[in-house]
């Protein structure tokens, strides 16, 4: 890696200065590498793990705007620190990620595309992205843009006010890994959503159908959550197995659905 | 790229992917600034960049336009130390060192963003990225909480430089 580093040609740095420009660069995303906040980027070139040909950076594209109320806008390139401020929860605890430093410079864009903690909230939210890539624009729901994100540049975010929201999460303290279980739930005019996220490294987070229908069949919290095993596929990875995360899956559901019924 | 560190005005000739913590150390000699894990975690590198506390290891020099930079060197100096330097020699919370820029730097700007005597949780909450492996934190949380309330015990232990009777 590192002799393939040192004949590599230094990489073209583009500091994109609007909207229009980073969309222009990105193009189709083809051999484009994106730095938003640079906490993922970073240490992957300092460490030779990738070398692109080209850089574009969004720290000058005008994209860390927040605006609007119901649905909130909120640009790709907004800090996590930024939008904990504002956000309806689940997604402002989602937001409260290690550390302080960390959550000032990270941004809502990467998160979402590498499968972090804000996904499972955006998706109980029923948040669409905005996004540039081959095909030109496009605004999805979230499900859709995460399970393909790559080759997509994160323009904004419509997020839709909740009645009521609430977060629970299973992370080993102040550590820099994915978090091993995530759980959102928000309560909608159409009833209440459930979703999780930490099911594997980098899978994406999903919505639960089952729960969901045993809550708007009358089931209470603790009854409801126990079929989210029907929703997920768990898998084995360095920070928890497969049997774990299915065993305390349905705790951390019917936790958050208590701490809903006490948030409305 | 030009920004300005501890002041002065620098013009960097790294390329521009090359990160804040190689250019402090590298190009300005300035190694308070300690490369750790050099991926964000461990919080050794931390410098306040426009007042705030950031990884200088995550922080490529192309984000720096005009960027205003403090790093552990522009805190105090053997003969006057900081409010917060002097907390953690009295309450003797460095041991080997390694951490302790980064730790005094993130205590700094939390007392200076609080404005007011700071809670145990707060500082728990701010310098949660910061690891250290000799002191157990606890004598960290007791120096940066005696720090925001002006607290001084009165019992400096002699600095490095005095012990070996060297004159600031």
């Amino acid at each position: 890696m590192l002799a393939s580093r040192l004949a590599a040609p230094e990489p073209e740095v583009v500091v994109a200065r609007s909207e229009a420009e980073a969309i222009a660069v990105f193009g189709d995303g083809a051999g484009i590498t994106v730095i938003g906040g640079g906490t993922i980027v970073t240490p992957l070139l300092t460490h030779g793990a990738i070398w692109p040909e080209r850089v574009l950076m969004l720290q000058a594209a005008g994209l860390d705007d927040i605006s609007g109320r119901d649905p909130l806008e909120v640009g790709g390139a907004v800090t996590l620190a930024a939008l904990a401020e504002v956000a309806p929860e689940p997604l402002a605890a989602a937001a409260r990620i290690p550390d302080y430093e960390i959550r000032g410079q990270a941004t809502v864009g990467g998160n979402v595309t590498v499968g972090g903690d804000l996904q499972p909230a955006l998706i109980v939210l029923g948040a669409r992205v905005r996004s540039a890539g081959a095909g030109g624009e496009r605004l999805e729901p979230i499900e859709d843009f995460i399970a393909a994100p790559w080759g997509r540049l994160v323009l904004s975010f419509e997020v839709p006010r909740p009645l009521a929201g609430a977060f629970v999460q299973q992370r080993r303290r102040h550590s820099h890994t994915h978090p091993v279980i995530t759980v959102a739930v928000a309560l909608r005019g159409d009833g209440v959503h459930v979703a999780v996220g930490g099911l594997a490294e980098h899978a994406p987070a999903v919505a639960c159908p089952s729960v969901e229908r045993a809550l708007s069949g009358g089931a209470p919290p603790r009854e409801a959550a126990a079929s989210v095993v029907e929703d997920v596929r768990p898998e084995d990875d360095p920070l928890a197995s497969a049997w774990y995360r299915s065993r305390v899956l349905p705790v951390l559901v019917a936790r958050a659905l208590e701490q809903l019924e006490e948030a409305r | 790229m030009k920004f300005v560190v501890n002041g002065r005005q620098h013009t960097s000739v790294a390329g521009p992917l090359t990160t804040l913590l190689y250019v402090l150390r590298e190009e300005l000699g300035l190694v308070g600034a300690k490369a750790g894990c050099q991926h964000g975690s461990c919080g050794s590198c931390t410098v306040l960049i426009d007042g705030e506390p950031r990884r200088s290891c995550l922080t490529v020099v192309a984000t720096l336009d005009g960027a205003e930079i403090t790093t552990v060197e522009a805190l105090g100096d053997p003969s006057h130390l900081s409010d917060v330097q002097v907390a953690f020699n009295e309450h003797y919370a460095a041991q080997c060192g390694f951490c302790t820029p980064g730790m005094l730097l993130a205590a700094t700007a939390l007392i200076s963003r609080k404005g007011r005597p700071v809670e145990r949780e707060e500082v728990v909450e701010a310098l949660g990225g910061h690891y250290c492996r000799c002191t157990g934190y606890v004598r960290i949380l007791d120096a940066v909480v005696a720090a925001s309330r002006g607290e001084r015990l009165g019992t400096m232990a002699p600095t490095a430089l005095e012990i070996r009777g060297v004159e600031p």
